[in-house]
């Protein structure tokens, strides 16, 4: 689906209020679609070697990543900018 | 040792008393591999499916205790999970040796839900969120292809090869195909496929 770097995806998540925005987990980093699978963007901060990624469906805004080795990346903009859990 | 087509009732796993311990370094245990990520329906919970298990953090992510799933050698390499998008208790997971394992009382005591998968190896788990009985599985090696339960894992029914490529990641999405049906995503060595899920 356009716009994603080739490559394998690891992860996937939909937010829980909107369909059309998804966020996919590669190697390269977290990649967020608001079209239901193309115009991916590149968020600031995403980790790279990203394994898989939720949204809460609590606070739909928020959003987790965990990378391979299992250190965890949270955003609070819906998967727009990332920071690590501390 | 469980075996594809393992009666759903009548085999009811029962963790030990103390289902969910934490590790002596719970903020991050040996994960190996991170595989996938979801929260129950509640955003409460996030669990977390590794090489070495089933991990659940009470506090997003700071800290983990390891779920106990029904022993296979070093506890099965979970793969895959599908939370119940309305209970917050019902979990299933899907793993790398085990098949799928069903839980609804958020996690203390799990189900083999494997009758009429063909493999134990399943590597994505989607849950329909319009009809959360139905849920998909793809199941790699011996028995490979996709697999629909409507009933809440009882029974599987193979409905097709599944998509080509790898399959790291199954999901249900509530997109209209037009078709009366809605698009099934899989996150593949070969991108992200998507499919009407009227197989």
């Amino acid at each position: 689906m356009g716009g994603l770097p080739t490559g394998t995806v690891n992860g996937f998540a939909v937010h829980p209020g909107n369909a059309q925005v998804m966020l996919v987990a590669m190697r390269d980093g977290v990649f967020r679609s608001e079209k239901g699978g193309s115009g991916w963007t590149t968020a600031r901060g995403t980790p790279k070697n990203a394994a898989a990624v939720t949204f809460n469906p609590g606070r739909p805004s928020d959003a987790y990543a965990a990378t391979m080795e299992g250190h965890i990346f949270v955003s609070r903009d819906g998967g727009q900018t990332w920071a690590p859990v501390r | 040792m469980l075996r594809a087509g393992s009666l759903l009732i009548g085999l009811m796993l029962v963790a030990s008393p103390l289902a969910v311990t934490a590790q002596p370094d719970a903020a991050r245990p040996s994960f190996e591999h991170v595989h996938a990520l979801t929260f129950d329906a509640a955003g409460r919970t996030l669990w977390l499916g590794a090489h070495t298990g089933l991990y659940r953090s009470e506090d997003g992510g700071r800290t983990w205790a390891k779920a106990s799933l029904p022993a296979h050698g070093h506890g099965p390499d979970v793969m895959a999970m599908a939370p119940h998008p309305g209970e917050r208790d019902v979990l299933y997971v899907g793993t790398h040796e085990a098949g799928v394992l069903k839980t609804v009382d958020g996690g203390r005591m799990w189900v083999v839900a494997n009758s009429g998968l063909r493999g134990l190896d399943v590597h994505g788990l989607a849950i329909d969120p319009n009809a959360p009985s139905k849920l998909h599985a793809l199941v790699r090696e011996a028995g490979a292809g996709l697999y629909r339960t409507s009933d809440g894992g009882q029974k599987w029914v193979r409905v097709d090869d599944g998509p080509p490529g790898e399959t790291k990641v199954l999901a249900s999405v509530n997109i209209p195909t037009g078709m009366g049906g809605i698009f099934l995503y899989a996150g593949t060595g070969n991108g992200l496929q998507r499919n009407p899920d009227c197989f």
